[in-house]
């Protein structure tokens, strides 16, 4: 194990040698002199002290206030502080536990208690950071093993639809932004944060029922005919259909969420989408927001059918209801990020190709 | 001078502070940064300035220094001080006595320290 850390912080400099001649044999020593500096020193690098010696009689900021501080931020489950000070009535001691100091040692201190006492917090503290970091690992690792398996089966959908990768990592991030903002315009629809990142994914297989269209249709440049449009619009009922056969998973939310958005990625507010023609909010809401963050990628990117259109104007055929109708709780959360949004497809990427001459209604939505 | 003699000469038991820091080395080296010291220096400008809570901190972390190096009298005069000064916004009336005694001690510690230092 690597050398441990220890903030010493006291204004005065005998004080600081002391300690440090005391404990620089067995710690790596940093020093701060008075409470505001260990507190930016903390603030820079929280991860960068095992433990801290802190004095209660300080100027700019008192230990106490320092203590008060590192309580607030939570940060004393990870960093034992131990209060050295002359002080030796009972309430500021008793004081210092309250607020969460780990010790409280008077002086003149006798360096080998002094000793012994650090290195028993910091065991202590060792092993409660070392079964944090083993569970925080074991989380991580699975939900990366999730992520990557809904990445790979989502490029591979993309593929073959002809789609760049982009427009799958897009909609991911729009869908996850369209819920943070929606959270900040109503509680409606209460989705609980610890859904949003399974809502992220799923919205990663909005288009998986495209595997069921002939790729003559989905290649094809330009207008489709009738036929070929009705045709091309059963891929969400299609991937709906997938999913709903995966039934030893049926209860997982990602399952659910996924089969919403898969069905109902293209109904519209007004009841005009298709394939059930759901009303309003009988469009679950998950759906309804990967919809519109399907529509804005879409007319972002070029397409073999049409060519992208700036942020701007995307925007401007949005809310025009050039693209249907949506949902007015959502195009005002949609107003919030628009900025982001700019950002993230990035400017000069749109108007590439010519407008085709004929560019109808029908070829500006997103199939 | 030995540092024996000079915590004899200031009443106070080298044996104790040596038990605690166990290198004379170490003791030889806080001497000399007490002699550098400014705490004292920052008190008195706050009984200058008539700052009771200045002088209070300052006093008090004088307190820690005097323990720390064993100054026993000092430690005193300063403990004494500081719990006149604790919780006070202005100086009371009684801690112009107080604050004679803590100033006549620590002339005292700083002039024996500095022959001890000098005679090195």
């Amino acid at each position: 194990m690597s050398q441990q850390r220890i903030l010493v912080v006291d204004d005065n400099a005998i004080n600081r040698m002391l300690l440090k001649e005391m404990l620089q044999d067995d710690f790596l020593i940093s020093e701060a002199v008075d409470g505001e500096e260990a507190l930016e020193m903390i603030d820079r690098d929280p991860t960068a002290f095992d433990l801290v010696l802190l004095d209660i009689m300080m100027p700019k900021k008192t230990g106490t206030e320092v203590l008060e501080t590192l309580a607030k931020e939570n940060r004393l489950e990870t960093l034992p502080v131990i209060m050295i000070s002359a002080e030796n009535s009972t309430a500021s001691i008793r004081k210092a536990y309250e607020m969460g100091a780990e010790d409280y040692i008077d002086r003149p201190f006798d360096p080998a208690t002094v000793l012994r006492r650090i290195h028993n917090s910091i065991a202590i503290h060792t092993k409660q950071k070392e079964l944090l970091a083993s569970l925080r690992n074991e989380f991580d690792a699975r939900q990366r093993q999730n992520d990557l398996m809904v990445s790979l089966l989502s490029h591979i959908v993309e593929y073959r639809n002809g789609e760049s990768g982009a427009h799958v990592l897009h909609i991911n991030i729009i869908t996850g932004m369209l819920l943070e903002a929606l959270a900040n315009h109503t509680d409606k629809y209460a989705i609980p944060p610890e859904d949003y990142p399974i809502i992220r994914n799923a919205s990663s297989f909005h288009d998986i029922g495209k595997i069921g269209i002939p790729l003559e249709i989905i290649n094809k440049p330009g207008r489709l005919t009738d036929e070929e449009f009705a045709t091309m619009k059963t891929h969400s009922a299609i991937g709906a259909d997938m999913l709903e056969r995966v039934v030893e998973f049926k209860d997982e939310p990602l399952v659910k969420y996924s089969l919403q958005i898969c069905r109902w990625h293209h109904e519209r507010y007004d009841g005009r989408g298709y394939p059930d023609g759901l009303k309003g909010d009988d469009i679950p809401i998950a759906a309804q927001i990967v919809s519109l963050a399907d529509v804005y990628d879409a007319l972002t990117s070029i397409r073999c059918y049409k060519p992208a259109f700036t942020h701007k104007e995307a925007v401007h055929m949005i809310f025009d209801g050039q693209c249907g109708t949506f949902n007015e709780v959502l195009l005002q959360a949609f107003s919030d990020i628009e900025d982001k949004l700019e950002q993230l497809i990035g400017e000069g990427e749109g108007n590439l190709m010519p407008l085709p001459d004929d560019h109808s209604d029908s070829a500006l939505k997103p199939l | 001078m030995t540092l024996d003699q000079l915590y004899t000469s200031l009443d106070s038991d080298l044996s104790k502070v040596l038990e605690r820091l166990q290198k004379c080395t170490l003791l030889e080296r806080l001497l000399k940064m007490f002699l550098a010291d400014t705490t004292m220096e920052n008190l008195k400008k706050a009984v200058e300035a008539q700052n009771a809570s200045d002088a209070f901190l300052y006093v008090h972390t004088l307190k820690g220094v005097a323990l720390n190096l064993g100054f026993s009298p000092l430690a005193e005069a300063s403990s004494a001080l500081t719990e006149l000064l604790r919780g006070k916004q202005a100086f009371p009336a009684d801690y112009r006595a107080a604050y004679d005694v803590l100033c006549k001690e620590f002339e005292r510690t700083v002039e024996a320290v500095t022959e001890y230092v000098d005679g090195e």
